[in-house]
């Protein structure tokens, strides 16, 4: 998946490890972000997602491989110019406090040389919801507001990679909802987006795309829908003629797709498909015919923690 | 480098100190008519040693500001995703610094000649105008090399309050401490300081052994490049949040 300096892979992640001393925080991390995505990185508390994300932009070296953005790793000649391209919030929203949001994205646009007038980012402000606050000091903010500006911030200069790190913490419902909603216009703007979140609610709602760490590594990527059809909880309820039953469960049990058992007489395929067409061909060449057929997927949830062995804390069950 | 000059413009720290030093030359200026003196030295010591003092503790707290906001703000990330390249971060810091440094002192000592000025004449006192623009102007420098000392004591630190503390012993505690140790005290930082204020005010006292000019202008800037590398070269190599 990783492709060295790809332009349709704005963030890459190529065989990355960083310690601290004898400490692995990443190891041997790979992956890529295909350009206009929304990505998210899911793992636990302590599973390394700051730590990359910081590697990504430069305010950490690797201790081996690279991390590329806009293909420019670390200490390339077009590093600097790439990272001004990207838009972040790494865990809480760098603000001044006793500046005004105004003033706040004033020096940003200042400190990255975007030519961005008092309209604009007004307009800005007024478009993560900050209106009526324009002019008072962000240490009076509520953690959704500076949340808001932090969000403001991170969009100064039309950014082409917005990585946002556990951006909707300590919100209320309506907050989290709104910063959402934020989220999931980035890619209508053309904006690549890595979300690096525990929380899998906001993966589901506004990721495609899913990176799984667990102690530094890299544990599963896929789509949503590849991710949880990782999981056993998911599966095929599959209804035939009672007298067809046994021979139902032979047949699918023959095709060596996962384990296959009868309850409360349905034959059930503890595997999630992408494509179940092939149980009803099967079933078709033994003259056994579907009076039903019902998909069921694992949440993200149970697939994750399945995957990882953890609960959402990161605590080994 | 825009900014930065944001950043001292609209942060309330540098306007306070800039407040307090102007304040403190007026406040001066106000005792001078009030408590007037004998002759025409008196005032120029006096205002001389008080704009002398009050720079360079606004050029120790302006400097160690200046390196450590962003650490104490947590604001780095902010600034390092701004410009990655992290020697042009410290030289548009500096730079700006700098120049609002030699500002303010320019500010004090022009703002602390007209009181004087103002002052004497009220009183029909006899005045070495020369002496007095000389006096107060050659703390300019001496600031301004201050600032480079506390700015490469804040990087070191991480910390304001330490990088005050420190560079504070360094610059004003430190000559009294090695009094007893003069052969010692010549090579320190406030000695070459004093001594390149003290020529270019053409105020050395007969018999006192100061350094020249060119030596002590050098022994400034060494101590200035000693004590901003080490700090310097942490900020460009570790890892930072």
């Amino acid at each position: 998946m990783v492709t060295a300096g790809s332009s349709a892979h704005p963030i890459e992640f190529e065989q990355v490890t960083k310690t601290f001393g004898k400490r692995t925080v990443l190891s041997d991390l790979s992956f890529s972000v295909p350009e206009g995505t929304v990505v998210g990185m899911l793992g636990p508390n302590g599973s390394g997602k700051s730590t990359a994300m910081r590697v990504l932009l430069g305010l950490y070296s690797a201790t081996s491989g690279r991390a590329r953005v806009l293909g420019q790793a670390k200490g390339d000649r077009g590093f600097a110019e790439a990272v001004r391209r990207v838009g972040t919030i790494i865990e809480a929203p760098p603000l001044y406090k006793r500046l005004s949001p105004i003033d706040n994205l004033r020096i940003r646009v200042a400190a990255t040389g975007f030519s961005a007038g008092d309209a604009e980012v007004r307009g800005l402000l007024n478009r993560v919801g900050l209106a009526g606050r324009l002019d008072d000091p962000v240490g009076d903010f509520s953690l959704g507001m500076r949340q808001r500006v932090g969000i403001a911030l991170a969009l100064v200069g039309d950014p082409k990679i917005v990585v946002l790190d556990e951006p909707t913490n300590g919100l209320d419902p309506a907050g989290s909802f709104e910063i959402r909603k934020l989220i999931q216009e980035l890619p209508g703007r053309g904006i690549t987006t890595l979300v690096c979140t525990h929380r899998l609610a906001e993966i589901e709602s506004t990721c495609d795309y899913a990176v799984l760490m667990q102690r530094g590594r890299l544990v599963a990527e896929g789509t949503l829908d590849e991710i949880r059809a990782r999981s056993t909880v998911g599966g095929h309820r599959i209804q035939v003629a009672p007298e067809a039953l046994e021979r139902a469960v032979a047949t699918l049990t023959a095709l060596g797709l996962g384990q296959v058992s009868v309850d409360d007489g349905d034959v059930v395929l503890a595997r999630t498909l992408d494509d179940p067409s092939v149980l009803t061909r099967a079933l078709a060449q033994q003259g056994i015919y579907l009076r039903g057929l019902q998909t069921q997927h694992a949440n993200l949830e149970e697939a994750f923690l399945e995957i990882t062995g953890t609960d959402q804390d990161g605590t080994q069950p | 480098m825009n900014a930065e000059l944001l950043k001292l413009r609209l942060l309330a720290l540098p306007r306070w100190t800039a407040i307090a030093v102007l304040g403190g030359v007026v406040v001066t200026g106000a005792m001078l008519d009030v408590f007037p003196r004998d002759d025409g030295a008196a005032f120029i010591g006096v205002m001389g040693t008080v704009t002398s003092l009050l720079t360079e503790i606004a050029a120790i707290v302006l400097g160690a500001w200046a390196a450590t906001l962003e650490f104490n703000s947590g604001a780095l990330q902010r600034t390092l995703t701004a410009q990655a390249d992290r020697s042009r971060v410290l030289l548009a810091k500096l730079g700006v610094l700098v120049l609002a440094v030699a500002a303010l002192a320019i500010a004090a000592a022009a703002a602390a000649g007209g009181l004087v000025d103002v002052v004497t004449r009220q009183q029909g006192i006899d005045l070495d105008r020369g002496e007095l623009a000389r006096t107060l102007f050659a703390n300019v420098p001496a600031a301004i090399t201050v600032t480079v000392v506390a700015f490469g004591l804040g990087l070191l630190t991480r910390s304001i309050g330490g990088a005050i503390t420190v560079a504070l012993t360094f610059v004003l505690v430190l000559p009294g401490l090695l009094v007893f140790l003069p052969a010692v005290n010549r090579l320190v930082y406030a000695t070459f300081e004093g001594d390149m204020t003290s020529r270019l005010a053409g105020d050395v006292a007969p018999g006192v052994e100061v350094h020249s000019l060119p030596v002590a202008v050098l022994g400034v800037v060494v101590w200035a490049v000693v004590l901003l590398v080490p700090g310097w070269l942490r900020f460009l190599r570790d890892d930072l949040k």
